[in-house]
């Protein structure tokens, strides 16, 4: 009888820990089940080529698209953002003094979670970060000064390939991770879509005339210049469109919410080469 | 000769009688074509029905595939009202449907979905 | 006895006559439902685009019409809070597997 108690309480701890298992699966599985369930469902598409969105499997738009390449629009941006990068505050510090590597080719470890400061810390939250710190205003998040600087800062690290680290012993990067990746999977808005059911079940089909990007690959390239917008903007501006495309209330840009998620979504791009700053329909 | 007043009346009379006798005879086509047209106003308008976003449907331009083109719709739902509880809640048959749910989360009125479930029972 | 009337007389008037709402009672109805939902991190963009349309029929003189958009919007912040409470488990339904 007391054997079968002690039985009885093995199974039940280890179903916990089976259960616990499944709740805290780690960020290299589930990276992995993501590559694997988009290389099934685009069985010609080669992996690099997933940093390139639509282009990776819409014949006629890659064309178009190699085409503005030539000419891209977002130059004049990646020259501006240089120009203010090398721009001193009035303190006589600058950017350059805020990152590794003077700033030059580091956006592959970005975001990171900062244990101390308990929250994830996203390129561009580092580069008003950096202003604050000698005592400048934040610039606005979406577009613009900072979006340029994002653009340059992209630009030097092209070809590097994404290296977003989570240890499984770091319970707070962990959170932040679970926190993004559950953003991405609830429905919100009237129209009641969660980010996934365009971007992982519907990827490749079309709305409208418009076909959907694949999670895989969909943090490589930012800031994008968006024919749509007119202008070159950073990720959140496109998480601010895509909520308010569901008829959801976006969160603020760079609010913990959204940082999380592109923590989650830069994880999951993990290993694809940073491509931006890119053009998009 | 009727004095002039009485001639004005009979006129009047006649063209209402005229006017009148057409519109019953036909009132119950009229309305059906005219539901099916305010519906399809509703399905291809992007601030309603949208519907186009995601199904190819006869007549709309810019047709997504995210879900199947809609045709043959009469003899794929012969019960309107099964069609109609789809349009309102998708969720209900299929918890995992990516499909809006039109009547429970009020993106279009009870009057709009039964104009709509005209239009889409016309295809 | 006549305390008797009063209070069957106040006692009938209030079972009946719910009296009428206003658009402010409307209005403060809508704003804290949703408040509720921007608490979930679940507010539609729909509530506040029908406040503003309520204001604006307040501001022409229809105030039934702004009292049925308030309660529009009302009810879609209700609708936006159960959404948040459905998904607070509903989510996972939507994870792949391989």
């Amino acid at each position: 009888m007391k054997s079968l108690n002690l039985k009885t309480l093995l199974i039940v701890c280890a179903c916990v820990a089976l259960l616990a298992g499944v709740v805290q699966a780690d960020p290299e599985t589930e990276r992995q089940t993501m590559v694997d369930y988009f290389q099934k469902k685009f069985p010609n598409v080669e992996l690099a080529e997933f940093a390139n969105g639509i282009y990776a499997f819409d014949e006629n738009a890659r064309e178009q698209w190699i085409e503005i390449e030539d000419f891209p629009p977002y130059e004049i941006a990646i020259e501006d953002g240089e120009a203010f990068f090398n721009t001193p505050f009035a303190n006589g510090r600058g950017y350059a003094d805020c990152f590794e590597n003077g700033g030059i080719a580091v956006r592959q470890n970005y975001p990171y979670f900062d244990s101390s400061k308990g929250e994830v810390i996203t390129l561009e939250f580092a580069i008003n970060q950096c202003r604050q710190d000698s005592g400048e205003q934040p610039l606005p998040w979406m577009t613009g000064e900072l979006a340029a600087i994002s653009a340059y800062m992209s630009f030097t690290s092209r070809g590097n390939p994404i290296d977003v680290q989570i240890s499984n012993d770091d319970s707070g990067a962990l959170a932040a991770y679970a926190a993004g990746k559950q953003l991405y999977f609830t429905r919100r808005g009237q129209l009641n879509f969660a980010c996934s059911h365009c971007h992982v079940q519907s990827a490749g089909l079309a709305l409208r005339a418009d076909p959907l990007s694949t999670t895989l690959g969909q943090a490589t390239h930012w800031p994008v210049y968006r024919f749509k917008w007119g202008e070159i903007g950073t990720l959140h501006k496109r998480f601010k469109e895509c909520s308010e495309q569901v008829r959801a209330q976006p969160f603020e840009a760079q609010s913990a919410e959204w940082r999380n998620l592109e923590f989650y979504l830069t994880y999951m791009s993990n290993g694809l080469e940073i491509n931006g700053p890119a053009s998009r329909r | 000769m009727l004095p002039r007043s009485m001639r004005t009346k009979s006129f009047v009379l006649t063209v209402l009688l005229l006017s009148v006798i057409p519109i019953a005879s036909v009132a119950d086509g009229t309305q059906a074509a005219d539901s099916i047209e305010r519906g399809r106003e509703l399905a291809f308008d992007r601030r309603k029905g949208n519907c186009l976003a995601c199904h190819a449907i006869d007549g709309g331009d810019l047709a997504g595939n995210y879900g199947p083109p809609l045709l043959l719709m009469k003899s794929r739902f012969p019960d309107r009202d099964v069609l109609r509880a789809q349009i309102w809640d998708a969720s209900v048959r299929l918890p995992s449907t990516r499909m809006p749910p039109y009547g429970r989360h009020r993106i279009l009125t009870e009057d709009e979905i039964d104009l709509v479930v005209d239009f889409i029972l016309s295809l | 006895m006549r305390l008797t009337i009063l209070l069957t007389i106040s006692l009938f008037l209030s079972a009946c006559g719910t009296p009428p709402a206003t658009y402010a009672d409307a209005r403060a109805a809508a704003m804290t439902a949703i408040a509720a939902a921007t608490d979930r991190g679940h507010a539609w963009t729909t509530s506040d685009q029908l406040i503003d349309e309520a204001d604006k029929a307040v501001r022409d003189g229809n105030e039934s019409l702004a009292i049925s958009l308030a309660d529009e919007a009302r009810i879609h912040a209700e609708l936006a809070v159960q959404q948040a409470d459905r998904e607070a488990t509903a989510w996972r339904d939507n994870l792949i597997s391989n």
